[in-house]
């Protein structure tokens, strides 16, 4: 079902950047099922935090994450969240708020770089790599442990 | 995914999940001949619509409905399948089990007629049998074989399925009441040998069998647990939600959202008008209950148990005991868990409608107040709510008593419960609130203002039991007036023999306070000191004074 990102043959890999809370972060485009906007989110009592709610992509319940609160990034309420990325996990789809969709970057493998240690105020963990464009550097998400990490026990 | 894997016990689950169901063909005639009425009816509801015949629309719309109910039976019908072949098979490796480990049992089976979904039925199938086999090999001791002759001690072994509000129950367990006799004589001595007899009576999680058994349970939305049941029979039981289905439920409205309640924990439902709102309610001690036809039940306010932000910011229901609020009707559906039945109180109710019952995704496996979700007409989503687990996480908050502890300070609850003390709180005007130990408050009234009399300088009040003065915090120090409404809150205070009525302001609500770190700022007569409960700087009445201060 999904494209195995880390398929050493091929050299190049597509990275889609998102913008969240003033902050631009990568994801490898295979990741990505689909981004979507103005679906409607149920919130859902007693969930942590960085759950937003659970909302319906034609007939299935998909759990969406504020993917700001998962980075630990500060909230910003002028940056009003409005597009949801859908990730393919293992065994359910996921969404996650963000505020913009950026561009797609076609980047060579060896052009990503390990994470620097002081990765903002951001859990490095959640990194797989940065790269370059012209004007910025780019943190890339391992968005799969990402949305592990928020997984209730 | 497990297709992937290729050891011999996730093949065999790998085969038994594979979703094909045989079905008769005569229900297959019949879900064809429904979906040909479904397509005749849906080409005269196009005629009618584009030929603006109202007449023909309604009616070709009733007979979809009807087709549509007719055609969602008829297809559950052909997902439903007895247990009854997974039982025997779970007794037949039991029997084989015993045999070689030389033990006897008495092998009871029971509910083979309970019908299960095809999916779940045959994901239960693995887990069932490994848990047998645990059971037989862990749990059952061997025959002894010494005392044989004089009494065999044949051990009573249930496998059971039945239906419970809306969940199939499997259990596979033993009567623990029945120890075998000619162990010894009287009870006593068969208590003593429950420990040599039973020695594990837990699931080791270790090992990666159960584990993965345990896991699949929880995979198609089911729980598992080592249970003794009213009955004494101890063992394993697995509950699996009716998931993958579609149940009809009541529509009920919180906050803003709508919720589901599933139709087989729903008993009835009850709208109490403002008026009698006080007569039906009743407080004891911080819990609301309700009078109904003699019984009292116990109320669960929706809204403060979940804390649903309330649809008008003004009236901050988490904050307020609801019944106060006289205004407004209080809607009640009336739930049982097959445990517990209890009054769920909601904001709103709907209709009732037939919800397809899906399952929410592994973030909010936290959130146990909910069996899962479904999509509404408008493609919104409600949440369905598991009446079972909102009676257990209910009974933990009345612990509790404050709506702001949640269940993860669960571990600090003991700590916090041996210091503190209930409290009533309320106010006296817009900007001063208190509190009271609730140990001295006899009761609430509302009363109308009209009724209290002046006789002297003082305020009395007819009662049922007689005449108790009123009096009004306004006598304290620095304390405004209260304002005048026609009707009045009104606490009964006792203290030793004597009662005094005490007018105060909703929202009335408890708390639990730690009375030891009060602050001694606003400390003077009547007033012990201060402390912070909800954002709210409240003062604590103290209540002996308080009477001295008063009578004066």
């Amino acid at each position: 079902m999904e494209v195995k990102a880390d398929d050493p043959r091929s050299r190049q890999i597509h990275i889609a950047t998102f913008e969240v809370n003033r902050s631009i972060f990568g994801i490898d485009i295979s990741h990505i099922q689909e981004i979507d906007r103005k679906n409607e989110i149920t919130p859902v009592p007693q969930a942590s935090e960085t759950v937003k709610g659970v909302m319906n992509l034609r007939g299935n319940i998909v759990t969406v994450l504020d993917i700001g609160k998962c980075l630990g990034l500060k909230p910003d309420p002028a940056n009003v969240q409005t597009h949801q990325i859908i990730i393919g996990m293992e065994n359910e789809v996921v969404g996650l708020m963000v505020s913009a969709i950026g561009n797609i970057y076609t980047v060579d493998r060896v052009d990503i770089e390990k994470p620097p240690a002081n990765l903002c105020s951001v859990n490095k963990s959640h990194f797989s790599g940065v790269f370059k464009t012209k004007d910025q550097i780019i943190g890339v998400l391992d968005i799969h442990c990402v949305l592990k990490n928020e997984m209730a026990d | 995914m497990i297709q992937s894997t290729e050891s011999n016990v996730t093949e065999e689950v790998t085969e038994k999940r594979q979703p094909t169901v045989r079905v008769s063909i005569s229900l297959l005639d019949s879900l064809m001949n429904l979906a040909g009425e479904l397509v005749l009816n849906r080409n005269q509801l196009l005629q009618g619509l584009s030929s603006a015949n109202s007449q023909m629309t309604e009616l070709s719309g009733q007979r979809i409905d009807m087709i549509t109910s007719e055609l969602q039976e008829t297809i559950m019908q052909t997902r439903m399948q007895p247990v009854g072949d997974i039982l025997e098979n779970c007794s037949q490796l039991a029997m084989e089990l015993c045999t070689k480990q030389r033990k006897s049992v008495d092998l009871v089976v029971k509910g083979r007629d309970v019908e299960l979904d095809k999916s779940v039925l045959e994901a239960v199938r693995h887990p069932l049998s490994v848990f047998m086999a645990e059971f037989i090999t862990q749990w059952i001791p061997q025959t002894d074989e010494d005392r044989h002759d004089e009494m065999p001690s044949l051990h009573r072994v249930y496998v059971e399925a039945l239906n419970e509000v809306g969940q199939v129950k499997l259990f596979i367990g033993f009567d623990q009441t029945r120890i075998p006799a000619g162990r010894g004589t009287g009870q006593a001595v068969a208590f003593e040998n429950e420990g040599v007899f039973f020695p594990s009576r837990t699931l080791d999680l270790h090992n990666p069998d159960i584990k993965k058994a345990v896991k699949i349970i929880e995979e198609i939305g089911g729980n598992m647990e080592v249970k003794t049941q009213n009955t004494g029979k101890t063992g394993i039981q697995i509950k699996l939600p009716p998931t993958l289905s579609i149940i009809p439920s009541q529509i009920v409205e919180s906050g803003t959202e709508r919720f589901a309640i599933p139709q087989v924990n729903l008993n009835e439902l009850v709208r109490i008008s403002p008026n009698e709102v006080d007569d039906k309610i009743k407080r004891i001690g911080d819990a609301d209950v309700i009078q109904l036809r003699g019984d009292t039940l116990p109320l669960v306010p929706l809204a403060r148990l979940l804390e649903i932000p309330d649809k008008d910011a003004d009236t901050p229901r988490a904050a307020m005991g609801r019944h106060h609020r006289s205004d407004t009707a209080v809607h009640i559906a009336v739930v049982n868990s097959g445990v517990h039945k209890y009054g769920l109180m909601v904001d709103r109710l709907q209709d009732a409608e037939e919800i397809v019952v899906k399952p929410l995704g592994q973030h909010l496996k936290n959130c146990r107040a909910f069996g899962g979700a479904t999509i509404m007409g408008d493609g919104r989503v409600a949440l369905i709510l598991d009446i079972a687990n909102i009676a257990q996480m209910a009974d933990l908050s009345s612990e509790v008593k404050t709506g702001t502890v949640s269940a993860k300070d669960e571990e600090m609850m003991d700590d916090v419960n041996s210091t503190k003390e209930a409290v009533l709180t309320f106010r006296h005007n817009e900007k001063d609130h208190f509190a009271m130990p609730l140990e001295n408050v006899a009761r609430i009234e509302r009363i109308r203002t009209q009724d209290i009399e002046t006789i002297g300088s003082n305020k009395v009040f007819q009662h049922r039991s007689g005449t108790i003065t009123v009096y009004e915090l306004s006598r304290l120090a620095g304390m405004g007036p209260l304002p005048e409404k026609a009707l009045q809150e009104m606490i009964v205070v006792k203290n030793g023999g004597k009662e005094m009525g005490l007018l105060v302001n909703a929202p009335i609500d408890s708390a639990m306070v730690n009375l030891d770190c009060q602050e001694t700022v606003l400390q003077q007569d009547g007033i012990s000191g201060s402390v912070v409960i909800n954002g709210h700087t409240t003062m604590i009445l103290e209540i002996d004074s308080l009477f001295r201060l008063m009578e004066d």
